[in-house]
């Protein structure tokens, strides 16, 4: 049974047809024998089922046989299609992965080098909003004396080492053993990092590891990366309001994690500012390696925060601490009990 | 005329097909493979497999756009909304920080973002249907974007002003709006569905706190088909809204339960895991386990939901739309209507639409 429903491409009848396969060519038959289409069979495209197609034109079989013998006859569709489908798709998958591997870094670096100060400042106190937020809005730390103890601290490091932007140090009320600095020169330093701390120059070498990454605008390198990063991916998702994205952002700003090398930078200008200080380093090496061996560990959340997962020990660093010329302590035994209860008294010694 | 005048069911049908979970799975193993790129390829097949299983008098509805469209459209949406978007941003981190002034610039972002997404729907609608053909003759759209711009933003101010007792009028007005500006070959729709009809359904829907929201969009469903005209052909509609409801509630009772397992299964032994090691890496399978759950929970979501629930529908509307003047249908003529060769760009960014 040859036959088929006809539609021309130019009006939406259908015409009961009757088709004649030739070697390279359909003539389609009306009611009367009368040919009228021939379609080249190199025209002739496969639409599924029994139906095909040229052009505008539809012909749809009523024998899946002849529709088959039909398939048959037409020319392989070329593979080359699918070939170059997987070559976009491979390129399109390396261009993004390169993008966010080499490139995002590269032009985060320089977007934070042309961001002015007040920028800087700006939005720096914004974030540092959001970071106190998060951990509750009455959990800032404000013992007059203990903050007075912390900035003699910054003084005495700024003093060494004049930082490109005046520094504000908050406490946040928190187990987390962690400091973060956020762009415009904002650090925030939680409780539990005092708690942990056992010698005045630990806290300060933590804080002029801050205030270097700070100085080295390594902060808003970071948030220029993370924001500029999920707004890609969002879109690239195709997820505009995507509250994926700019979460992800978020939860990655509090973990500040630097690059190796912007640590080590960060490293290096800490022990230069210490020693300009005359500060002694090597409790501050000392703090990395108990922290890293996990005593005081706390079982909950806030050890996925905690300093030693960004800031793992390495001997070279503790080397050249230990080496450093430092020879003072950067608190009296009075201050640094005040700068331990900054807090009020919650710590547990 | 012996053509029938009373309309006549059965002329529309959603046919039965194989294959559909077959290509959901293949669109979702590529989606994962390509990092999401393949969406555009993967909704031109999942469109093409829907649209063919429409036929209208024997013949179905063919789908022709391709993914290469869509991705080019995607490429146009990405150059409006970056720069929007880094516009909005450096705004953000620059401006003062004042209630006045944070008002002013997020009110302008969402003010753009809306007319945007107007621009989107009003795009995407004439795409899809500019890509749709029946026995060879393609359906298009023309009428203006800014008319429905300025019409749709004045409407949704006079809705908000009403504590939406407008909404009647504006949904009927976007309706008339599209159909008389749709196109099947050189046939024009004309449809002069009127809002006033609909207000008591509405007044409905604020009765029940929205419950009866699904019934009166098939009460308007029903009023927009018995109101449009294709030349001399009208149409007619008797879809239920229970039919609606009911798969809705079937999908939920199928679906929730797997849900809530799932997720007292996996969470019930990470906590386990936590409370036995107390380690961070709990803390970090915690997140990641929870990532996986979310991610298994919605690519199920996404598959059961054709079966369930989408593939029941468009049977029901199809199987209850009827036509009188088949031969209307029939003796329409291929237009010349010009027809665009990017896909929905910035309605795939905003993820409006079908499928």
């Amino acid at each position: 049974m040859r036959e088929g429903r006809y539609n021309d491409g130019r009006r939406a009848t259908a015409h009961r047809v009757t088709v004649a396969l030739g070697r390279d060519v359909i003539a389609i038959r009306d009611a009367d024998e009368l040919t009228i289409a021939r379609w080249p069979l190199s025209e002739v495209r496969w639409l599924g089922k029994t139906r095909f197609a040229r052009g505008d034109e539809r012909l749809a079989l009523a024998d899946r046989e002849v529709a088959k013998a039909l398939r048959r006859s037409l020319p392989r569709p070329s593979r080359r299609g699918l070939w170059r489908g997987f070559a976009i798709a491979g390129s399109a998958v390396a261009a993004v992965v390169m993008f966010f591997w080499i490139g995002l870094p590269l032009i985060a670096g320089q977007v934070a080098r042309a961001v002015p100060p007040a920028w800087e400042q700006q939005s720096g106190s914004w974030m540092e909003k959001q970071v106190v937020r998060f951990f509750g809005d009455d959990r800032v730390c404000a013992g007059t004396e203990g903050r007075e103890a912390l900035d003699t601290v910054v003084e005495r490091l700024a003093a060494a080492s004049p930082p490109r932007l005046p520094v504000t140090v908050t406490v946040v009320d928190s187990p987390v053993v962690n400091a973060l600095a956020l762009p415009g020169g904002r650090i925030v330093v939680f409780r539990g990092l005092i708690d942990e701390a056992e010698h005045p120059n630990e806290v300060a070498g933590v804080l002029a590891h801050e205030m270097a990454h700070a100085d080295l605008r390594h902060p808003t390198e970071v948030a220029i990366e993370r924001v500029g990063g999920a707004l890609v991916v969002s879109l690239l998702v195709g997820d505009v309001f995507g509250g994926s994205g700019f979460g992800i952002a978020a939860q990655t700003l509090l973990s500040s994690a630097y690059s190796r090398e912007a640590e080590r930078a960060a490293d290096a200008r800490a022990l230069a500012t210490m020693q300009a200080a005359d500060l002694d380093a090597a409790p501050f090496a000392a703090f990395f390696e108990r922290l890293a061996k996990g005593e005081g560990a706390m079982p909950d959340l806030g050890q996925a925060l905690a300093f030693a997962d960004t800031h793992p020990p390495s001997r070279e660093r503790a080397e050249a601490m230990r080496a450093s010329s430092g020879t003072g302590e950067a608190l009296d035994a009075a201050q640094w009990r005040m700068l331990k209860a900054v807090c009020g008294d919650k710590s547990p010694r | 005329m012996d053509m029938a005048t009373a309309a006549q069911p059965g002329v529309f049908r959603f046919a039965d097909a194989p294959g559909l979970m077959r290509l959901l799975l293949r669109n979702l193993a590529l989606n994962v493979v390509t990092l999401g790129f393949y969406r555009f390829w993967a909704r031109t097949h999942l469109r093409r497999h829907i649209w063919g299983r429409i036929e209208v008098a024997g013949d179905p509805l063919e789908y022709t756009g391709t993914g290469g469209e869509l991705f080019k459209g995607f490429l146009i949406a990405l150059a409006v909304l970056l720069p929007l978007f880094t516009l909005y941003g450096i705004a953000e981190a620059v401006l003062p920080q004042d209630e006045v002034s944070i008002a002013v610039r997020s009110a302008l972002f969402y003010g753009v973002l809306g007319i945007l997404f107007l621009v989107a729907v009003f795009r995407a609608r004439r795409y899809r249907l500019s890509r749709t053909m029946w026995r060879g003759i393609r359906f298009g759209q023309d009428g203006s974007a800014g008319r429905y711009i300025v019409g749709s933003c004045l409407w949704a101010l006079a809705t908000a002003l009403t504590l939406s007792l407008a909404l009647p009028w504006w949904r009927m007005w976007e309706q008339r709006l599209l159909m008389n500006a749709t196109l099947f070959g050189d046939r024009r729709f004309e449809c002069d569905a009127r809002g006033g009809p609909m207000f008591k359904y509405w007044l409905v829907v604020l009765v029940t706190l929205g419950l009866g929201y699904v019934w009166y969009r098939v009460r308007e469903a029903r009023h927009v088909a018995a109101h449009t005209r294709l030349g001399a052909a009208s149409f007619a509609s008797t879809m239920r809204a229970r039919v609606v409801y009911g798969r809705g509630l079937l999908f939920a009772l199928v679906f929730l339960p797997i849900a809530v397992g799932l997720w007292f299964g996996v969470s019930a032994g990470l906590f386990e895991e936590i409370a036995l090691t107390g380690s961070i890496n709990a803390v970090a399978w915690m997140l990641a386990s929870t990532a996986v759950l979310a991610i298994l929970f919605l690519v199920l979501q996404s598959l059961l939901i054709w079966p369930l629930f989408y593939i029941p529908i468009f049977r029901h509307v199809c199987a209850t739309l009827a036509v009188d003047r088949l031969d209307v249908l029939a003796d329409t003529a291929q237009s010349s209507l010009a027809v665009s060769t990017s896909g929905e760009g910035l309605a795939d960014a905003f993820d409006v639409g079908f499928g």
